[in-house]
């Protein structure tokens, strides 16, 4: 199993049960607004507090309840991809990348495409100075320069035009098959979702995806 | 030392001293949840309210020689009562709640997901509090820091309970304005020295809006 998720979610007050596996190499997780796709992401990056129950990636623990195992967030090797980028706002696009490298001399055009994604112009900028779509770009870049073992992607389309999207989605993909990176992804949009996972989960009013 | 350049001694080393023990309530006071965090933030900010000659009476009898370190300090050649130490304790211990709250609205200016997407990026905990937190609350603190080198200048209580008004030693603007009017004809020199008072206070506390604006202008900018 590359994905089996079996959590409880505080979301709102009230509990949400999350049940999961799958083998596929990228799934998507659909469900109408404020059902906790978000939660659910929050939860695999190891950032809710509330959650229990049981995360295994690829073969990995990251949190058992019942073996009292909690890997922290920075330990999991996960690359989140928020739906507002959350750029650093103190540090150059340049200096966002390279915060997450691991490997900080590996020139980061080779490794993570800065000219596919379109930012090799916006490397030495401010990011209150990008448009939307492009602070989702380089969220994109940053993310993956954390070299993740599994990627989460919360809408990351969505702040870019039609053509942009086909574009990146393409880039994504590309970087996830190269270096081997499960792929979960939330999105309201069915073409976004096509592109970008094989697998899709739905999660209804029960909880169950 | 004259008064004035006391006063900027006193209140620069507070101001420096106080730094990591403000940086640290202040932190912990946003960012944690804990049992007996209001009564810890309640006795952090209880100087701000305490008359001073109430801080200073407590000081002393907690730092005097007859006091519960007294023994203690005196064992390691440390003496507190009417020296420099004990106006820069003095100034510290009174200048500490409004540094303390400074910090933390500086902590709570920003944007936790910040630190979230940082550790989810491969970043310690200590990473992200050197690379993130600090820089982004940094104009936050350092009008903190300001604001307790501004509360410093004006220090009176406190200081003449535990420093006394020894003239080279801990007679800082504040003590010579009143030492002054004490004595015969001496009012046009306490008015001098009030003037000078209000000039240092209103030079800091402008500095301290504009690192304040600047901190609510890169906390407030989204990304």
């Amino acid at each position: 199993m590359d994905v089996e998720l079996d959590l409880t979610l505080p979301i709102g007050g009230r509990e949400v049960r999350v049940a999961l596996r799958s083998s596929a190499p990228s799934i998507a997780i659909v469900g109408p607004s404020g059902i906790g796709k978000t939660s659910l992401l929050r939860a695999i990056a190891g950032l809710s507090r509330g959650c229990r129950g049981k995360v295994q990636l690829r073969g990995t623990v990251l949190q058992d309840d019942a073996s009292k195992i909690l890997v922290p967030p920075h330990e999991r090797r996960i690359g989140w991809v928020p739906q507002e980028a959350h750029l650093f706002p103190h540090l150059s696009v340049r200096e966002n990348i390279a915060f997450a490298a691991r490997a900080p001399s590996k020139t980061l055009d080779d490794e993570l495409g800065i000219t596919a994604l379109g930012i090799t112009a916006l490397l030495d900028r401010a990011p209150s100075t990008l448009s939307g779509g492009e602070r989702q770009r380089v969220a994109i870049a940053r993310a993956l320069a954390c070299a993740p073992q599994t990627l989460l992607l919360d809408e990351p389309l969505v702040a870019l035009d039609r053509e942009a999207r086909a574009q990146i989605a393409e880039r994504i993909i590309e970087h996830c098959t190269t270096h081997d990176i499960l792929r979960v992804v939330v999105a309201h949009d069915e073409s976004d979702l096509t592109a970008l996972a094989e697998q899709r989960f739905e999660m209804t009013e029960r909880g169950h995806p | 030392m004259s008064p004035l350049v006391l006063s900027l001694v006193i209140a620069c080393a507070s101001a420096l001293i106080g730094m990591p023990p403000a940086i640290a309530l202040g932190w912990v006071l946003a960012r944690r949840t804990f049992r007996g965090k209001t009564l810890l933030s309640a006795l952090v900010l209880a100087p701000l309210v305490l008359p001073p000659v109430v801080t200073g009476l407590l000081l002393l009898r907690l730092l005097g020689r007859r006091g519960a370190f007294g023994p203690v300090l005196e064992g390691i050649g440390v003496s507190v009562p009417f020296t420099t130490l004990g106006a820069v304790i003095a100034a510290l211990v009174v200048g500490l709640p409004l540094y303390v709250i400074a910090a933390r609205t500086a902590f709570e200016g920003v944007d936790p997901r910040l630190e979230e997407v940082a550790s989810t990026l491969g970043a310690s905990p200590l990473r992200v509090l050197t690379r993130i937190t600090l820089p982004l609350a940094w104009p936050g603190l350092l009008a903190g820091a300001v604001l307790a080198f501004a509360r410093a200048l004006g220090e009176f209580g406190a200081t003449a309970v535990l420093a006394g008004d020894v003239p080279g030693e801990t007679r800082t603007i504040a003590l010579a304005v009143y030492a002054a009017l004490e004595a015969p004809r001496g009012e046009p020199d306490a008015l001098r020295l009030s003037l000078l008072s209000v000039g240092l206070s209103v030079l800091a506390l402008v500095f301290h809006e504009l690192l304040l604006a600047r901190h609510v202008r890169r906390a407030g900018r989204r990304a």
